[in-house]
């Protein structure tokens, strides 16, 4: 069944068609609410409120933009107010992955060692970024979304994203160089 | 995505950026918003709490200008703009209502009673406890209908105006007068 139909259903008050729907698209929404918050916990409960809202403004959804595209717009607004909401969110934030986990297997102790440092560093680096840019960053390359959604999310042009994106690489590359991280290391 | 990866610091980036969202949604997550959206059915429940909190807002808000205005004013007999002279202490500042009998015998707390500017103000009330009404009649003159004696007033002398010559205008253009 595709979404069209379970929307249609769903609008008629069908809940089991929408919880289909939930179970297509949480896992996206999920990290686009973890990419904004970086908190596991606020990123749950804003992806809750981004669906619930979902589902109470269903008789808005235009079709103007894919069902996914429009359920991630209002997940990110849902994160991006309660981001606003934490004042302290940068302090409370924890660590959300194992940045070791990034070390591949096949490398001998030595470059597992410098991997490590490396992919520790790099999330560092990433932290540090502005938000505009941190979040350009992790939505585009958490692979979930492609560029248009991510445009959509942040409600500038696919061009500003692109831009972002690069500007962030650029800027974490530069942190890491200056840490002694060059290609070819 | 159409992100490039060059290197092993370009790699580096992706899979930290990638490893920092990578994470699988909480199986609560669906059922927290199973029992949410049971809880709140749809637009249905929407409207009926927005019309819920319209009707307690409406509800306060009518209590409110109703207590900040009190009963409504007695109406009083017209007075003909004369002011009742009443034996008594001097009315509150803000008093507009014209003191009546009724008034009188059960007064009102004092209160600031917002008026139309375009209506006559009246003098303030005075209002005593009963035990000390003393009003005046009013003692109306009338009018007089006998002829007014007026003294002629003489009559200024003429004033003789002589015409003006005026000349006639000449219409030319400068072409003509230096040709002339």
């Amino acid at each position: 069944m595709t979404d069209d139909e379970l929307i249609r259903l769903a609008r008629a008050g069908d809940v089991g068609a929408f919880d289909q729907l939930v179970v297509r698209h949480q896992a996206a929404v999920f990290r686009a609410t973890l990419a904004a918050l970086r908190d596991r916990a606020e990123a749950e409960e804003a992806a809750q409120d981004a669906l619930v809202r979902a589902w109470q403004r269903l008789g808005s959804f235009r079709g103007d933009a894919t069902f996914r595209t429009w359920l991630l717009s209002i997940a990110w607004n849902r994160a991006m107010s309660r981001r606003r909401s934490l004042m302290a969110w940068f302090s409370r934030r924890a660590p959300l992955a194992d940045a070791d986990g990034v070390a591949e297997d096949r490398h001998g102790p030595l470059e597992m060692l410098r991997h490590r440092d490396l992919a520790r560093h790099a999330t560092v680096a990433i932290e540090a970024l502005s938000p505009k840019l941190r979040d350009a960053l992790l939505l585009a390359q958490s692979g979930d979304y492609g560029y248009n959604e991510v445009a959509a999310m942040l409600k500038v042009p696919v061009g500003t994203v692109k831009w972002r994106v690069s500007e962030a690489r650029r800027q974490v590359r530069q942190r890491l160089a200056a840490l002694g991280f060059v290609d070819g290391d | 995505m159409a992100i490039e990866r060059t290197g092993g610091v370009d790699a580096a980036i992706d899979g930290a950026a990638r490893a920092m969202t990578a994470a699988a949604p909480p199986p609560s997550l669906r059922l927290a918003v199973s029992a949410r959206v049971a809880v709140a059915p749809g637009l249905g429940l929407t409207a009926a709490t927005w019309l819920g909190a319209a009707s307690a807002a409406l509800v306060v808000v009518v209590a409110a200008v109703l207590w900040m205005s009190g009963p409504s004013p007695v109406s009083t007999p017209d007075t003909g703009g004369m002011p009742v002279t009443t034996a008594a202490t001097p009315a509150p500042v803000g008093a507009g209502a014209v003191a009546t009998p009724e008034a009188v015998r059960a007064p009102t707390p004092a209160r600031v009673v917002r008026r139309d500017s375009s209506v006559t103000q009246r003098p303030a009330a005075r209002t005593v406890p009963p035990s000390t009404i003393e009003v005046t009649p009013v003692a109306i003159v009338p009018l007089s209908t006998e002829a007014v004696a007026v003294e002629p007033v003489p009559a200024p002398e003429a004033i003789e105006i002589t015409p003006i010559a005026v000349a006639p205008l000449s219409i030319g253009v400068a072409g003509d007068a230096l040709e002339e």
